[in-house]
């Protein structure tokens, strides 16, 4: 790839930095909360996906360190 | 005795509070039944106060406030101090944002859901931020998406992210916006660098952006499902975001104070025998300590099993003796951020919604060192309205007189013109007399400086 182009990864983040870049005035006196409710149906299925994710690791690391112990425990004993 | 409303409790249909014969009440609405119910049976309730983030609470026979709508009676234990979070400090309104998001992700284990986000249901008891509006859940409905998150992010993600990246004293607009920062106000105050931190252009900038478009927009709520492992991803991450945030106290005026001060170190000692021998002469239920700095001296009281608040106007030093409280683990010492020549008024709804300071008085002892000079020189208040003041808000003053050849005073007096010809030993008796007896006026060994113990006149 030439050095004048801009990656793909690049291009993507501009285009999401550019769209989160400006918040105007929110209208607070007519603000049903409808936005907050799109944001978390919108991002739902990438938080339940960090969630899983991050879940998994954490039972992971849990196995690793009993079996680490229990290593460990035959080892003295 | 007729029953009295408590003027902060008007909003939630589930029910309110109210004031019987010096006792607080809360009346569950029929309408919020099922909820409660649920509540208790579910075993969420004995959850939640046996980890300290719940206030417990008594059913008791009385009768109803308002029995056209009432189910139940209910008695919770009372708090002792009620503050609010534009007297908290950084880690104050830090730890109650991970409280409450823990109530959240607990409510959903036992199937119900966190309604209510405000920071101002927070309050802290015996040192920890425990939620005290025990009508704040519902029954989960899977696929429903949190309808506190708006709260959540204005009360709580919003303040904490100014303080953090822009400002600590951005904490101060939780004064003026009463319902929390608005978001689209936090994303155009914060700076630049936010934009790149996932967790902040989310649930901030995004989210300002998204209440833009589309807040005032009906939607059929049915159509927007959230599964509850979403549900408990948008926890887990407010709770790394939150977590993740931090501020360092330094660098500012008083958070140093001690290191940069004309006593000597029999001073210093022979100040706290003294404040120890006050404390001990009155036996207060209560103090009050104004300039607390970071509570080296409310630390002697809070020592003595007194309910303490520690009140100072450096966010710094307040945060400071936070992180000592909760290091040391006490549970009577309060610090809060106040600004003496400018504190909490009343407001909100007729301006009863949240209480003023003096509303929240008197306390049984006020302690006042080190701090006359500062009002009368630096901000030009007359002593006799710092005695009226200090009337209004306490039963009995220890207070430090600091003169004006005291090294502190000469620095206050260094650029500006000397006008306070008024400022003398003789003319503090006089101006405190009027409204207190002066009981006990002990010099400060190694010093220039004396502290009084004084009783209140009946007004």
């Amino acid at each position: 790839m030439s050095n004048r182009t801009l990656p793909l990864g690049w291009i993507a983040f501009l285009t999401a930095f550019l769209f989160v870049a400006s918040a105007k005035k929110a209208h607070a006196y007519i603000d049903a909360g409808t936005g907050s409710y799109l944001l978390q149906v919108g991002m739902g299925a990438a938080l339940a996906a960090a969630f899983a994710v991050r879940m998994s690791w954490l039972r992971l690391k849990q196995f690793a360190l009993r079996a680490l112990w229990k290593r460990r425990d035959g080892t003295d004993g | 005795m007729a029953d009295l409303s408590v003027l902060s409790s008007f909003r939630d249909p589930s029910g309110f509070l109210f004031l019987r014969d010096g006792s607080i009440y809360r009346q569950v609405n029929a309408v919020y039944r099922e909820h409660y119910e649920r509540l208790l049976a579910s075993g969420l309730y004995h959850a939640l106060v046996e980890a300290g983030l719940l206030v417990p609470h008594e059913e008791v026979e009385a009768g109803l406030a308002d029995a056209e709508q009432g189910y139940k009676i209910i008695r919770p234990e009372l708090v002792e101090f009620v503050s609010y979070p534009y007297e908290w400090s950084f880690s104050q309104l830090k730890d109650a944002a991970l409280a409450t998001l823990r109530i959240a992700k607990t409510a959903l284990d036992y199937g119900m859901c966190l309604k209510d986000a405000s920071a101002y249901n927070i309050q802290f008891r015996n040192g920890k931020p425990t939620l005290i509006d025990t009508l704040s859940f519902e029954i989960y409905r899977p696929g429903q998406p949190w309808v506190a998150y708006r709260q959540f992010c204005q009360h709580f993600l919003a303040p904490l992210a100014l303080m953090a990246h822009a400002d600590v004293r951005m904490g101060q607009l939780l004064r003026v916006y009463i319902d929390g920062v608005p978001l689209d106000l936090a994303s155009s105050l914060l700076p630049l660098r936010t934009r790149f931190s996932p967790g902040l252009a989310l649930h901030l900038h995004l989210h300002a952006r998204m209440q833009r478009r589309h807040g005032g927009r009906a939607l059929q709520p049915r159509r927007q499902r959230l599964s509850p492992m979403a549900l408990r991803g948008l926890f887990d991450s407010l709770e790394s975001l939150v977590t993740r945030l931090r501020w360092e106290p330094r660098g500012t005026e008083w958070a140093d104070y001690y290191q940069d001060t004309n006593y000597g170190e029999e001073a210093f000692r022979h100040k706290r025998q003294l404040v120890a021998r006050f404390l001990d002469t009155v036996a207060p239920g209560t103090v009050w300590d104004l300039g607390a700095n970071v509570g080296v001296f409310s630390r002697i009281a809070a020592e003595r099993g007194i309910r303490t608040i520690a009140f100072d106007l450096d966010p710094a030093a307040v945060e400071k003796n936070y992180l000592e409280c909760c290091a040391r683990g006490e549970t009577h010492h309060l610090p809060l951020v106040l600004d003496l020549t400018n504190p909490s008024g009343g407001l909100g709804w007729g301006n009863q919604e949240r209480l003023s300071l003096r509303e929240r008085g008197p306390a049984d002892l006020v302690l006042a060192l080190a701090l006359s000079h500062h009002l009368a020189i630096s901000n030009n208040v007359p002593l006799a309205r710092i005695a009226r003041f200090l009337h209004a808000i306490g039963r009995s003053l220890v207070i430090e007189f600091v003169p004006k050849s005291d090294s502190q005073v000469q620095r206050l007096l260094a650029f500006r013109e000397d006008v306070f010809s008024h400022y003398t030993q003789e003319a503090f008796e006089r101006a405190f007399s009027e409204y207190f007896a002066i009981a006990s006026a002990q010099p400060i060994q190694g010093s220039a400086r004396t502290l009084y113990l004084m009783r209140g006149r009946a007004a």
